[in-house]
């Protein structure tokens, strides 16, 4: 569903009633200041409409006869006019960017409170990249549109309607000439708006293989590099760069072109005017006031018509992006609580896996009638090659998936009738990629338990070895965490995911290749830790490097998704099977 | 400025257009101007004098008039846009040229994402500049300049008028802008901010999954969420203000000039239909100076840009040719260091590297092994010339490194990388890329050699499947594996492993050393790691501790003599084999 986004119809919105519905429901909570924009609009509309009949007035009847008095009088009075639209117009814009700004603000909360609600299948399906487009150039782009769309609607037909009445009462003849244009008028715009639509998307999606294509390169600069491929590196950026070039000439061309065409159509129009206008006057059926007012009036028509043009193509595109948004929103979740869901507090940690079936692709089978039987307090050990499904049993037993098949169970309740916070806060996970948060190095070790103080966050830190390098940082416990904790070495990251297991203090823990970043000497170091955190629990290690987990109550060796081998080190090396022998080919040189 | 001036020297090879089309431009605006002046004659003379022949004349003059300032208009655009784009494809392709040919030295302090920001966003920016600036140079000041003599000449009196509110204006304007300006940058900060957050989710999902801080998470959104919605109502309000403030400044202009004007008319001083063209000068000169502002605002953005694009443009590139260097098509293999000390960052502490001398011979298959921050890494980055050493030297094949032409070292020395990258192309193109001459028989070879050949099997088009952007659709076992097939494939005599082998489980690991082993005989190999079981039958093992070589020789002679080496074995493997 969300492969499509660099198809040719990106732009084109697919249900776009709907759409607007929706949109307009984040408008409607907010009924009183756009009722009250909606007035003034009207208002500063209806007065804008008005002036230039004033000055119609004013030359034709003031000081075409001389009177000085009534002239002043009138101008007095325009003066205010003028100032009472800009004062209604500022302040309609004033509301009005509340209400979108507030309308965008809830389309955001929604958007990313249910993406933190999908489930972890949504986000292997799912490119990050391409999310976090959907946060921030479809938002752009919609609330670009919001906050003038609904303004300039109001005003630009209300003008349209006002103009057209009052220009046919002053002078149906001059009317006709000025209406005349507008057909044309509106057709080259829309035209031209439709072209320079297409042609941004054009360069848009050029730019975005430039962009693509850069990133590669420079983010494998080590690679081109020590391929000494900087030249053809460079040649195929070339290519990529002269699209561009063409593109983006083309857009600039077709956007620029509006401000041109207004102005030699306002001018057409203009000339038009002058000359029925000149020739009525001499015949007595127009005036030179008139002929002025309807050279305002011409402009003020045009206007709206434009923007009428221009804002189509920009609701056009605005609609698209708000669909994007709610394929997110409507996306099902997944893995929610049961009906019957029931709480658990306290466990005691058995958990069994019984004829569980599972694979990411229904189709494709990762566990295989996978059968296992935990007592509460063991410490079981997950070994086998790459890709075996390890990761996959502990993937299930926090429901961060749910099964084709079976059932797996934690002191003998099936987990998916159990409330999936109360069953990942009784399991603990340690991962082989570390996540950190932009913040201090205290907040986030007490990510797990927030109301941690920093007695307890050092003393979990103590026991994962973590404390004396968090120490030596310039602000110890306070010191920042960039984004991604891009500051700190893979091996410190992990130390400090420890840290944050050790800290939540959960009944069963799970650790994935927990220490595969760290050297050897601190790995020793974190096992005495481990060892102590693991006491009395239940727990599943996986790890790469057997030396780690020979000591586990129960090693449980798999294979293509099914276990071949389980018991105690030393049974399995009696056995002289799978175990033996990929235990021998680390150790044996 | 400066930057953004530089910048301009890339209008050059487009000088052409880039004088038409600003003269453009003047035709354009000439026509403009005098359409007002032409419609207060037409009104004056022809409707006031009763003279249908005036009329026409004059029409015909209007309308000839326009069709020149319309083709005057199209053609400066066309002209512009191609000297604005040509101009932004060039500074794109030098930055990357540029980017291409800076040393890992530079990369330590850039980060990929910011380097895609200027080479796509800055330039684009600078592209708009520069268009802006061809239709705005001239435009502008001929337009209010020409507006306030066909002014002065209606009316010295009405023009007064002018002198009052062009200043008040100006006032208006820049006060506007110096108030907005501080709430836009708070909207980039806090737009950066929703995006971290974002980011940070979508990223460490699983973290806050396993955690159950979803409401925690959200409730943390929601902050940088309203915070957002706040500062950017602030923002736009500024903004909001702009439209209705010119406005009511053009509309007042009106009403004074009809105020002024209308009394003139009334004593006979000034024909009507000279008020009707003086009220569009007016509106003329004010807009354009709005125009003008706005103009000016974007150029200042763009300075922003200009900097960044300096920034990259004026980096140095450390590591340089020799004027006639030396090319070689196949070197034979022969490394050694010489007293080489190295450090990344002169003048902070201890050198990273210090006094480090070996030598290795042809065919060597070498281990380098040390703890983390030993400088393992440095010395096989020192090899490939990625950086120079501050003092000492590097011999290949007894010929300093720096005589070398760069493109000969990369040619004969691989390095395969912790972080693989592979690029977005099918596997077999991925395997080849450094070696384009590679039959489909070495390409499986190699696949072979890295244990990758099984995997690329099992996948759907096999050796033709595509690789997503940023691999995406391989695991990290997966990419290691072909990138060390890319670099077998490329056949490099010097073959660096920097930790290639990280993400393997053991077993697939020494299938990998074995194979590589029979398989490339009069290489020389250099694996860099931190487990003693990867190094123990190299020829020849080098161990670093603390940027110092603390001892050279095999396995045997080490476990002997060297009391570091002996450690690491009996920490890593005597005590759980024995």
């Amino acid at each position: 569903m969300f492969g499509t986004r660099n198809g040719k119809n990106n732009n084109k919105a697919t249900k776009p009633k709907e759409t607007i519905k929706r949109i307009w429901n984040y408008l409607q909570e907010e009924k009183k200041p756009i009722i009250v924009v909606i007035i003034m609009v009207v208002l500063s509309t209806i007065i804008s409409v008005l002036s230039p009949v004033l000055i119609l007035i004013a030359i034709d009847e003031f000081i075409a006869q001389g009177q000085l008095q009534s002239l002043e009088t009138l101008l007095i009075l325009l003066a205010i006019v003028y100032f009472l639209t800009s004062l209604l117009n500022y302040l309609s814009g004033f509301l009005m960017v509340s209400v979108s700004e507030r309308a965008l603000y809830k389309l955001r909360r929604d958007l990313f409170n249910h993406l933190e609600k999908l489930s972890l299948k949504f986000f292997d399906k799912n490119k990050k990249g391409d999310l976090m487009s959907r946060f921030t150039n479809d938002i752009t782009v919609i609330s670009e549109t919001l906050s003038d769309v609904v303004i300039q609607v109001i005003n630009s037909v209300l003008i349209l309607i006002g103009v057209g009445i009052i220009m046919f009462i002053i002078n149906p003849l001059l009317a006709l000439t000025t209406i005349i244009t507008v057909p044309l008028f509106f057709f080259i715009v829309l035209k031209i708006g439709e072209r320079v639509g297409r042609y941004y998307k054009d360069r848009q999606d050029v730019l975005g293989s430039l962009n693509a294509y850069a990133e590669e390169r420079i983010s494998g600069i080590e690679v081109v590099k020590s391929h000494g491929k900087e030249d053809e590196s460079i040649e195929k950026f070339m290519v990529h760069n002269s699209r561009l070039k063409e593109a983006s000439i083309r857009a600039q061309l077709y956007s620029s072109l509006i401000m041109p065409t207004n102005i030699a159509i306002g001018n057409i129009t203009s000339i038009l005017l002058i000359s029925v206008g000149a020739l009525l006057t001499i015949n007595g059926k127009a005036t030179v006031g008139s002929i002025l007012a309807f050279l305002t009036y011409s402009k003020m028509f045009n206007r709206p018509v434009t923007q009428l043009a221009t804002i189509y193509s920009s609701i056009q595109s605005a609609i698209a992006g708000a669909e994007r948004i709610y394929d997110i929103i409507d996306h099902p979740i997944e893995v929610t609580d049961a009906k019957d869901a029931i709480s658990i507090n306290k466990i005691k940690g058995d958990v069994e896996f019984k004829n569980v079936n599972f694979g990411y692709l229904k189709e494709e089978l990762v566990l295989k009638n996978f059968n296992l039987k935990v007592k509460s307090g063991e410490q079981i050990a997950l070994v086998g090659p790459t890709g075996a499904g390890k990761t996959t049993i502990i993937n299930l037993l926090s429901r961060f998936y749910d099964l084709n098949s079976g059932v797996i169970t934690i002191d003998g309740k099936d987990i998916s009738k159990i409330k999936i916070a109360d069953l990942r806060k009784t399991t603990g996970i340690v991962l082989q990629d570390t996540h950190l948060f932009k913040g201090t190095v205290f907040d986030n070790i007490r990510y797990s338990k927030l109301d941690a103080t920093l007695e307890e966050v050092i003393e979990a830190c103590e026991k994962s070895q973590a404390h004396s390098f968090i120490r030596r940082l310039p602000d110890g416990y306070y010191s920042e965490v960039e984004e991604e904790g891009s500051n700190f070495s893979q091996g410190q990251r992990q130390l400090i995911s420890i840290a944050r297991a050790i800290l939540a203090d959960h009944e069963i823990l799970i650790l994935d290749e927990a220490t595969s970043n760290v050297d050897t000497r601190t790995e020793i170091a974190i096992q005495k830790g481990m060892k102590k955190l693991m006491e009395g629990k239940t727990s599943f290690v996986i790890a790469h490097r057997l030396s780690t987990i020979e000591k586990s109550d129960k090693i449980i060796v798999i294979n293509n998704g099914e276990i071949v081998e389980s018991g105690k080190h030393a049974h399995l090396i009696d056995q002289k099977g799978f175990y033996y022998n990929l235990y021998k080919s680390q150790f044996d040189n | 400025m400066k930057a953004l001036l530089q910048l301009t020297k890339y209008l050059k090879p487009y000088k052409k257009w880039t004088i038409i089309a600003p003269l453009l431009i003047i035709l354009e605006v000439i026509m403009d101007l005098l359409l007002p002046t032409i419609m207060a004659n037409i009104v004056n003379y022809g409707i006031g004098g009763n003279d249908p022949t005036y009329i026409i004349i004059n029409i015909v003059l209007m309308i000839s008039l326009s069709i020149v300032g319309i083709v005057g208009g199209l053609g400066s655009i066309y002209y512009a846009s191609i000297a604005s784009e040509s101009a932004a494809a060039d500074i794109r392709k030098d930055l990357f040229k540029k980017i291409n040919s800076l040393s890992f030295f530079n990369f330590n302090t850039l980060k990929t994402g910011q380097l895609i920001t200027i080479v796509t966003n800055d330039v684009s920016i600078i592209g708009n500049v520069i268009m802006l600036g061809l239709r705005f140079v001239l435009r502008v000041p001929i337009i209010i300049i020409g507006s306030i003599f066909m002014a002065i000449m209606i009316s010295p009196t009405l023009s007064l008028i002018l002198l009052f509110i062009i200043p008040i204006l100006l006032i208006t304007i820049y006060v506007i802008i110096k108030k907005a300006f501080p709430y836009f940058e708070k909207t980039q900060k806090s737009v950066d901010k929703v995006n971290t957050a974002v980011r940070e989710n979508l990223g460490g999902i699983r973290v806050v999954k396993s955690f159950v801080m979803e409401d925690y998470e959200i409730e943390k959104f929601d902050q940088v969420n309203k915070n957002m919605m706040d500062v950017m109502i602030k923002a736009i309000r500024y903004l909001v203000l702009a439209m209705p403030v010119m406005m009511l400044f053009i509309n007042i202009a009106t009403v004074l000039v009809l105020w002024v004007g209308g009394k003139m008319a009334i004593i006979g001083t000034l024909k009507i239909g000279s008020i009707m063209a003086f009220i569009q000068y007016l509106t003329n000169i004010l807009t354009s100076i709005l125009m003008a502002s706005m103009a000016i605002a974007v150029t200042t953005r763009s300075m922003v840009s200009a900097k960044r694009i300096d920034k990259i443009f004026s980096l140095k590139e450390d590591i340089k040719e020799n004027e006639n260097p030396l090319v070689v098509k196949k070197i034979k293999g022969k490394v050694e260091f010489q007293n080489v000390d190295f450090t990344y960052q002169e003048g902070m502490g201890d050198n990273v590297l210090r006094n480090i001398n070996f030598v290795i011979e042809p065919g060597s298959n070498v281990a380098l092994l040390g703890s983390t921050g030993s400088g393992k890494t440095t010395v096989a980055s020192l090899i490939a010339r990625f950086y120079d050493p501050i003092s000492g030297v590097v011999l290949i094949d007894d010929i300093n490194i720096k005589d070398y032409s760069i493109k000969t070292l990369r040619k004969n020395i691989g390095v395969v990388f912790q972080q693989a990258s592979l690029f977005s192309d099918t596997i077999k193109n991925n395997i080849k890329y450094g070696n384009e001459l590679a039959t489909d028989k070495d390409i499986i070879k190699a696949a072979k050699i890295a244990e990758a050949h099984d995997f690329i099997m099992k996948r759907p088009n096999g050796y033709d499947d595509l690789v997503e952007q940023g691999a995406t659709n391989l695991s990290g076992g997966q990419k290691q594996r072909l990138s060390l097939a890319r670099a077998i494939a490329a056949d490099f005599p010097i073959l660096i492993l920097d930790d290639t082998t990280s993400a393997l489980d053991m077993e697939t690991e020494k299938k990998i050393k074995n194979s590589l082993k029979k398989s490339i005989k009069n290489k020389t190999v250099f694996t860099i790691t931190q487990r003693i079981t990867t190094a123990i039958d190299s020829d020849i093992i080098i161990v670093l501790e603390d940027g110092e070589v603390s001892g050279i020789g095999n396995h045997e002679s080490l476990i002997k003599n060297n009391p570091i080496y002996k450690s690491i074995y009996q920490s890593q493997v005597a005590k759980e084999v024995v």
